[in-house]
């Protein structure tokens, strides 16, 4: 039967994931600049505008705080 | 008290009081909601009166609007706002309209709770702040405290009240924020606005989860000598216009602070509202900090997020226009 093929293929992805996961965990965070990309194929005027407003307030600010809290469970 | 804590005192208050007040949702029964909004709710009213339902947003609504016009009062819980949108014809096409449709045959009183708005690394589908989607609907009303003493005033209100309402918690300051919170009933009005603190040069008017970060502006801005009024809406529909306008009027600059996306955000409204009817007193254009037209991200979530410093950039761009 598949099973025995089933069980090394889901420890095989599973293995995968986790590289995968600390690979990204190790990269500095993204630019700013990405929060722009992907939400349509081309920037629209308004989103280029925000981006264009944010990237100055980086210039003033030079850092944003990290002010997240921990998920409230 | 924590805020959710006050969501929890208000649902045990009106259920002691009205055996019609029922509950239903996601994981609210036994394991007292994910956040511990119900907890101990099923053990003390039982399993009839605080009902376990399946991941179905539709069915939720649905099942909770014919409990309300069959003459319950349901307080259905959605886990998080992004997961509404299943329930959007429900709301949209049912709760809000049956009174109407009806002719007044048919009512639908019933609280619709649900945490809203980031800051807990929620990502794209667990940290949305919505409300728009509702106060564009006729038949809702809109109601979105920032403090414990509000929320519990507030849901106990929206309970009491003859219409469906949205009820929005800031899950940022769900165990963030205390306050006092007086024990027994008390109702805060819905439809009323908060004039939290008082100022003469510019008003900020906020909401949610950015109350605490228009009070930290303000307090950013006294030095740089701006002297700013901090209006916490508390209910968006119906929404408190004398409160707004006679803020607006006093100090002729306005700042608008709301997570949500900035077009079509609640924001929007509100400075068509100003522009229309105190246009003669604004010294400075209406200026809106809001999120970004993106969708809600993950790791960037606190260069996203207004936050007090972007606030108090906003407010210098109106005291100096």
């Amino acid at each position: 039967m598949g099973w025995d093929h089933e069980d090394s293929l889901r420890e095989e992805v599973k293995d995968h994931l986790i590289e995968a996961v600390e690979d990204v965990e190790k990269m500095p965070p993204p630019e700013l600049e990405t929060l722009f990309e992907d939400v349509y194929a081309e920037l629209t005027p308004q989103l280029k505008k925000q981006k264009q407003a944010l990237i100055a307030e980086r210039e003033l600010r030079g850092k944003f705080e990290n002010t997240s809290e921990a998920f409230p469970l | 008290m924590t805020i959710v804590q006050a969501v929890r005192d208000a649902l045990y208050n009106e259920m002691k009081r009205n055996d019609s007040v029922v509950l239903l949702g996601e994981d609210v029964g036994l394991n007292g909601g994910v956040f511990r909004a119900t907890e101990g709710l099923q053990k003390e009213f039982g399993e009839a009166r605080v009902m376990d339902t399946p991941l179905a947003e539709s069915g939720i609504i649905g099942a909770a609007m014919g409990m309300a016009v069959n003459g319950l009062r349901p307080v259905p819980e959605i886990q998080f706002l992004d997961f509404i949108y299943p329930a959007f014809d429900q709301i949209v096409s049912e709760v809000a309209k049956i009174r109407y449709r009806s002719g007044g045959t048919f009512t639908c009183p019933m609280v619709i709770r649900s945490p809203a708005g980031g800051g807990i690394r929620g990502g794209h589908y667990h940290s949305q702040s919505s409300e728009a989607y509702f106060t564009h609907t006729p038949g809702l009303k809109v109601v979105y405290p920032s403090n414990p003493y509000d929320t519990k005033g507030l849901l106990i209100s929206a309970i009491r009240d003859e219409d469906p309402v949205i009820f929005l918690e800031p899950k940022k300051l769900y165990r963030a924020v205390k306050g006092e919170v007086p024990e027994g009933e008390y109702t805060v009005e819905i439809g009323k606005a908060n004039v939290v603190r008082e100022g003469k040069d510019v008003t900020i008017l906020c909401w949610g989860a950015m109350v605490p970060e228009a009070l930290k502006a303000a307090d950013l801005c006294t030095p740089r000598g701006a002297d700013c009024e901090v209006v916490d809406l508390r209910t968006l529909v119906p929404l408190d216009e004398p409160t707004i306008l006679e803020s607006v009027r006093k100090t002729g600059k306005v700042v608008i602070v709301h997570e949500a996306p900035r077009t079509c955000g609640f924001g929007a409204e509100l400075s068509a509202l100003i522009a229309e009817e105190a246009v003669e007193y604004l010294e400075a254009p209406i200026v809106r900090v809001a999120g970004l037209d993106t969708p809600f991200p993950y790791t960037l979530e606190h260069v996203y997020m207004p936050d007090a410093e972007r606030i108090a950039l906003a407010v210098g761009k109106v005291k100096n226009f």
